[in-house]
């Protein structure tokens, strides 16, 4: 699993910066847990998951309700201005 | 008796007969929180005020004869469950500061049924870990032993009933995180069907295993609690009509008749002498009610581990990616771009356990390895699914430890984590299965901790376990935790 390109990768796709010290140690955690995970290539019946099949129950009506005031919503945002959340700028 | 000592039915007695108020229980349970919890640290938030505002409107019920039998009733709550007004920090640094807009659902029908709200307590963060080490604001210690894990992720919750600081617990199970924790510090918890509690405001981990369920002093008390809880909710499209009636409806029947499944896998390889033995003697006390006691097979309980942790990650990795600094939680104040901020955030803001699950969750779902992982899992599970309905084709429940060994001492399970990820093979397939479960104690172990049997049942199965494992109880002698 210590290959850096992927553990860089994966770190990508999951939005975290890692230091390369950090991303070489969790990366000697996981070769353990990729090991283990790889025993599932031993099981080899042919099944269908049902996935969502009777998972979902009865679903409620699809009509709009009130939500929550904007200003209850952003109490909890890091940053605000003007009643919207404040975010770097992503176009120069 | 101690009052921390008393059942939930026992304290409904007293409270309605007028012999103590809700307003006295309540202090009595707050003194005992900030008098011992320092030393276990159960807790993350105790909510002294809305406690007491809470009792008073509990006795006010009582007073006008509308108490139901969690009125006046002092609960923990898990941080993992919303509560409006009031911290839920998933025991994260990305959600320390984070104050719910409304409360969860099962929240909501206690404070209905007027229960009194202690506090919320202690976790492994985000619910990920077997051992309540991985919390931001410290780990929690197990009351029969302070130098042993309570387990986890539900560890708070567990120890605060185990004790004495709370009458009952409100947390989750995503793969064994109420059972494993009851079983650790000696005390019984159910996990319910999958849709039998609401999730609306468990704030998400592994959503198809994730279920809130109850950790109490014994099987009544759950039944008790689980039953103001427990129902569909509109804001949960997985939740059900929940039509069994009483969850304990059944308590104090005659065992006779039932038939106990054992599977045989659940006793082999890794299970401790002095579990399997205590387990075995649960068995023989079922058989010496007039139960049958039925042998049993689960072949693809070897596959348990891995299915479990590839969905339950995968699930997790997407559940965790709304966790971007921008909306609500921790913003790092490093990183002068859009996705320099979301990175570092999720660096500083979670923990090194949250951030494993999230990196295995998008290796088992990216390209290349999908088919291989998760795919699979998904087929695994099915499999699972199908061999608990072989089973109780001809069995009422199964029996099986809770885990393989007693509670680990602390910092044990973290120098080998594929060893602490296969301690949970008792308890995940139950939530792969979405089965209910109960964890009760029926043995203590040489180094004086308890050793926990797990009753798994049908789907609404709920008054079935708790039958089984109420009438155990009445007569096993459970040690209490004297503090």
């Amino acid at each position: 699993m210590k290959n850096t390109a992927l553990m860089e990768y994966l770190a990508d796709l999951s939005k975290i910066s890692f230091s390369p010290q950090e991303l070489d140690s969790i990366g000697t955690d996981m070769e353990g847990i990729i090991g283990l995970m790889d025993s599932v290539k031993e099981f080899n019946r042919d099944i269908t998951p049902q996935r969502l099949q009777g998972f979902y129950r009865e679903l409620r009506e699809d009509i709009s309700v009130a939500s929550y005031p904007a200003d209850v919503i952003l109490e909890n945002a890091a940053v605000k201005k003007d009643g919207f959340f404040s975010v770097p700028k992503v176009v120069d | 008796m101690e009052l921390h000592m008393h059942s939930v039915k026992e304290l409904r007695r007293l409270l309605d007969k007028g012999e103590l108020s809700a307003s006295e229980l309540t202090g009595y349970y707050l003194d005992r929180i900030n008098k011992l919890d320092k030393d276990i640290f159960s807790y993350i938030t105790v909510t002294s005020e809305t406690a007491l505002e809470q009792a008073k409107a509990a006795q006010a019920a009582i007073d006008s004869g509308k108490s139901t039998p969690v009125t006046g009733i002092p609960v923990s709550i898990e941080d993992n469950i919303c509560t409006k007004g009031i911290k839920t920090t998933c025991a994260s640094k990305m959600l320390a500061d984070f104050v719910p807009p409304y409360s969860a659902t099962a929240v909501e029908r206690l404070n209905a049924s007027n229960a009194v709200m202690l506090g919320k307590s202690n976790m492994d963060e985000f619910a990920a870990g077997p051992a309540s080490q991985t919390s931001y604001f410290g780990g929690v210690k197990n009351p029969l032993d302070l130098s042993r894990i309570p387990g986890g992720s539900s560890g708070g919750a567990a120890a605060s009933v185990a004790a004495g600081l709370c009458a009952a617990a409100i947390a989750s199970d995503t793969g064994g995180s109420i059972r494993q924790p009851a079983s650790f510090c000696g005390v019984t918890g159910i996990k319910p069907t999958y849709g039998a509690v609401s999730r609306w405001g468990l704030v998400g981990f592994a959503s198809s295993f994730d279920q809130i369920g109850v950790i109490a002093k014994s099987s009544s008390d759950c039944a008790d609690m689980l039953d103001a809880i427990i129902g569909r909710d509109e804001n949960d499209a997985t939740s059900l009509n929940y039509n069994a009636g009483s969850t304990g409806a059944k308590l104090g029947r005659d065992l006779k008749g039932c038939k106990i499944a054992l599977p045989k896998e659940f006793f082999g390889e890794g299970i401790s002498a002095s579990v399997k033995d205590a387990v075995m003697k649960a068995a023989s006390w079922y058989e010496g009610q007039g139960c049958e006691i039925i042998e049993a097979s689960m072949p693809s309980l070897k596959f348990a581990i891995v299915t479990y942790y590839i969905i339950s990650s995968a699930e997790a990795s997407s559940n965790l990616a709304r966790y971007d600094g921008i909306k609500f939680g921790y913003r790092s104040p490093n990183g002068e771009t859009y996705d320099e901020v979301i990175k570092n955030t999720r660096a500083e803001g979670f923990g090194t356990e949250v951030k494993r699950r999230i990196l295995l969750g998008n290796y088992a779902l990216s390209s290349g390895y999908y088919d291989a992982y998760y795919k699979k899992a998904l087929i695994i599970r099915e499999q699972i699914k199908k061999e608990y309905a072989d089973i109780f084709a001809s069995a009422d429940l199964i029996l099986t430890p809770t885990n393989p060994s007693t509670a680990p001492k602390i910092g044990e399970l973290e120098s080998d984590l594929v060893a602490a990820y296969l301690s949970d093979i008792c308890t995940v397939t139950v939530n792969i299965a979405g089965l209910p479960a109960v964890s009760t104690p029926c043995g203590y172990a040489e180094n004086g901790m308890p050793i926990g049997m797990s009753l798994v049942g049908k789907p609404f199965g709920e008054a079935d376990i708790l039958w089984a494992a109420d009438a155990f109880e009445a007569q096993f002698e459970r040690r209490e935790v004297r503090l």
